[in-house]
């Protein structure tokens, strides 16, 4: 226990200042989460660049931590003083597992903790972030101790990464790629973690041999074989693992499914990007499952998911309310929609679950050829197919589209936080997580009879399928437009035509306000409007 | 009792035979020497004490224990010091001194006050600052502090200036004769090693050629020049001479087992009576540079000696 405390002192003593910059740098994930809004940006721009130089950090102390008593070799002062090795591994690997383990997981659970994740989810997160750091951490570690100085280390270290990733480009991928990229990369990660295992595994077992084949002890000879025992059946296991064809895939009819989908605001938002294959189209609409909103038989999408559609021919941007609806016809057998999400939940694609920890979910779209194809997919797993079209008559699709179909829109919802009850209508505080919102360049033409408007608002109240869609308009709003995930305040003033909507008039009280959504619609310059649009105006109409 | 012990101790890498059946013994209390030129396995036999390197075959043991199987407990007692060790270079003396100070349950601070003093060694600077022989010096008292009861160097003296190896072998002198420590020493430097031990050993291309007592050595081998008559026949001189050689009258060579009375009775044998007989005694860099000269055998393509 003394040589330990003894050890521990002395690599504190040496690294005590690389130490505190670890710290120091574990801290952007912190300060974005808890900083002001000005900083923010600054700070956002910070946490892409910070993985890489956490791993640059990591490797630099590990390595020095290790190569001050090097295993490897014949130069190490330790080997002929009274340390015994087992208490070098403890002194040694507490130390990492402290700092590069225990330590950022612990920055990482305090945060999830305060995006509000639930104590079983910070149990799930807690594995993951564990298992994740530690195959870093300790992957660093196993090529540290194979060298016994720096300089073989840095060549060690700059030929893994750099045999990595060729293996990585190797890696063969499916014909669907393209399309299901977003969820192929977790497999990918699996297979290029694979196979660098394997790669330390071969060298290791080399270096392991060059050591010791002179010392034809049992014991030497056993690690020997078990090593190289564990090298020539690795590659088997990867075929058994991701190759084979999974023999059965659970079916879930629509009628049977457990999910729900609810607009609903999330804490963070992500933009997931799109991509084509040679001309070929994909799309993706992906989101953020909020694990801390959902209950068990539910999945939430966030609202403003962002999506994107490559057609052929069209280059076409919308947020999912729209792009549901008028384009895609989930009834329509060419196109069969699925929902997958990523089976493991050692890593995600990219790597850095841990850092969103919001599990993201994948809409595509496949077509009859590819749909066989993509079942077989043994690492995507299979939740089952969704009858959009009552979903979204149900729920949004009010695509403010004018019965003529000459007005096309780009409806947003946005939830109301609060309301107050002022003079002229009501003060409604609204969360918005767009970067921007589809302000008029003239917000005091906001109004319906206006010939020419730019952007129309309407309370929509879901449960009642009720559209508030008379004289709104903006009298003011707070001018932070260019913030990003913050929150506006608008006072709309809400005149409700007893004559035209005599429903919503009668029903307009605080309760109905509770359960209400604000829409706007941008109206595009060519709109054919009138004075005279009314509620029959804003048509369900899911098929143009 | 032997503190050291190796009976056909070999070490092999791949078909380089680094170390070939060596045997030998050092006696509690004694000083000895292992010598032999560059590449002769003076280094491998003594990781292979120290346990840095494992042997091919034979024993090695180290304080009645074999060197496969030493423990930190066997590490308190035994004190190591070699050119080919990396001190940390970030630390300063005094922080290598109290790293390794709670390591010693043998410890003895007052002693360790007075290395310090004796080696005049700065406490304040980091290691990558000072000189390869305050390096030396530094190894040395961390090895010395605690007493211990072996004391094994490897090259101790390389790269040290006259004054700091005259310091450094003064100070193990006095600490055997004070302490009775043992202790192994590999080098070069034949004077140095000649004034230090009282065994010596002789190692070349992995074998060992000798091994006793200095004293013994040089009272075995010598210079011998014998004045005979020119007429006597060529003789065939026997195994032990080397380097015969005869000019005229006169024949010279080296008597590896030179033995007064009985040496001079061959010698007149083999002269016809010689008018005179000259056994000169060598010192220990003599002995060793001739020796060297017969070992200098050609070596076969896989490096063994033929």
């Amino acid at each position: 226990m003394n040589t330990i405390y003894n050890l521990l002192k002395k690599d504190h003593g040496h690294l005590k200042w690389l130490l505190l910059l670890w710290c120091v740098l574990l801290t952007p994930a912190c300060l974005i989460e808890f900083s002001s809004s000005d900083v923010e940006q600054g700070l956002y721009q910070i946490q892409f660049v910070t993985p890489f130089i956490q791993t640059a950090f990591m490797a630099l102390i590990i390595s020095l931590l290790v190569l001050e008593e090097p295993l490897v070799g014949s130069r190490g002062y330790w080997l002929t003083r009274p340390i015994l090795r087992k208490t070098l591994l403890i002194s040694k690997i507490s130390m990492i597992v402290f700092y590069f383990i225990i330590l950022p997981v612990i920055v990482e659970v305090i945060l999830f903790k305060y995006k509000g994740a639930s104590s079983e989810d910070l149990i799930d997160a807690t594995l993951e972030l564990f298992i994740k750091q530690s195959w870093c951490a300790l992957g660093i570690t196993a090529l540290a101790t194979l060298t016994s100085r720096f300089k073989s280390f840095v060549m060690l270290f700059a030929g893994y990464e750099f045999a990595s990733y060729a293996i990585f480009i190797i890696i063969p991928r499916s014909p669907l790629y393209s399309k299901t990229m977003w969820l192929e990369a977790e497999y990918l990660q699996r297979c290029h973690h694979f196979l660098s295992m394997f790669l330390i595994i071969l060298f290791g077992s080399f270096v392991i041999y060059r050591q010791y084949r002179y010392q034809k002890t049992k014991s030497n000879w056993i690690i020997l074989g078990v090593t190289w025992l564990i090298t020539i059946l690795l590659p088997f296991t990867w075929n058994k693992e991701f190759l084979k064809e999974p023999s059965h895939i659970p079916f879930i009819s629509p009628q049977e499914q457990a999910v729900e989908l609810h607009f609903l605001n999330l804490p963070k938002f992500t933009q997931i990007g799109e991509g084509s294959d040679n001309g070929k189209v994909y799309k993706t609409v992906s989101s953020i499952i909020d694990k801390t909103q959902q209950d068990k038989s539910s999945i939430w999408i966030s609202k403003n998911a962002q999506a994107s559609i490559l057609e052929e021919g069209k280059n076409i941007h919308s947020d999912v309310t729209k792009n549901i609806n008028p384009f895609i016809n989930p009834l329509d057998q060419k196109n069969i929609f699925e929902i997958l999400y990523p089976k493991s939940k050692l890593l995600d694609f990219n790597g850095d679950l841990h850092r969103e920890y919001y599990k993201r979910i994948s809409i595509l779209r496949f077509s009859e050829e590819e749909y066989p194809l993509i079942k077989r997919k043994k690492h995507l797993q299979y939740l089952g197919v969704f009858d959009f079209t009552q979903y979204f008559i149900k729920e949004v699709g009010r695509t403010l589209i004018s019965n003529e179909n000459t007005i096309q829109s780009d409806a947003n919802i946005d939830t109301i936080l609060s309301y107050n009850l002022v003079e002229g209508g009501y003060r409604i505080k609204i969360e918005s997580q767009r970067t921007q919102l589809a302000f008029s360049p003239h917000p005091e033409k906001n109004s319906l009879e206006l010939p020419g408007i730019d952007v129309l608002y309407a309370l929509y109240n879901p449960k009642t399928e009720e559209i508030l869609a008379g004289n709104i308009s903006i009298s003011s709003s707070s001018q932070d437009h260019d913030k990003i995930l913050k929150k506006y305040s608008f006072t709309l003033s809400c005149t409700v035509n007893p004559q035209t909507q005599p429903q919503v008039a009668n029903s307009l009280d605080e309760e109905w306000l509770k359960n209400a959504f604000l829409v706007h619609c941008r109206l595009t310059p060519t709109a054919k409007t009138t004075a005279s649009l009314t509620y029959d105006d804003f048509s369900i109409s899911p098929y143009p | 009792m032997n503190l050291i012990e190796t009976h056909q101790l070999a070490r092999r890498f791949g078909k380089t035979e680094a170390v070939h059946d060596v045997s030998f013994q050092v006696p509690e209390g004694e000083i000895y020497a292992l010598l032999g030129p560059n590449g002769a396995g003076k280094t491998t036999t003594i990781q292979m004490l120290m346990n840095i390197q494992q042997p091919t075959s034979g024993i090695a043991k180290v304080l009645g224990i074999d060197s496969t199987n030493l423990t930190e407990r066997e590490f308190q007692k035994i004190g190591y010091v070699s050119e080919n060790l990396r001190l940390p270079e970030w630390m300063t003396l005094q922080e290598l001194i109290d790293y390794f100070r709670p390591m010693y349950s043998t410890w003895d601070t007052s002693f360790e006050e007075a290395l310090i003093g004796r080696f005049e060694l700065p406490l304040d600077l980091k290691f990558k600052h000072l000189s390869r022989g305050m390096q030396m010096k530094a190894q040395l008292l961390t090895s010395l502090a605690y007493r211990p009861q072996l004391i094994v160097l490897d090259e101790p003296f390389s790269g040290l200036d006259p004054l700091t190896r005259d310091e450094l072998i003064q100070g193990i002198l006095e600490l055997n004769s004070q302490e009775g420590w043992s202790v192994l020493i590999t080098s070069h430097d034949l004077d140095e090693v000649e004034r230090l031990s009282d065994h010596v050993g002789i190692l070349n291309k992995g074998k060992l050629e000798v091994s006793e007592e200095i004293e013994s050595l040089q009272n075995r081998v010598r210079n011998i020049t014998i004045t005979h008559t020119e007429n006597i026949a060529e003789v065939s001189p026997p195994a032990h001479w080397i380097h015969y050689q005869r000019q005229g009258g006169v024949s010279r060579f080296f008597d590896l087992n030179y033995q007064s009375e009985a040496s001079d009775n061959l010698y007149r044998n083999y002269f016809q009576n010689p008018a005179h007989i000259q056994a000169e005694t060598l010192n220990l860099r003599e002995i060793f540079v001739e020796l060297s000269k017969t070992f200098r055998q050609p070596y076969s393509k896989k490096g063994v000696l033929k």
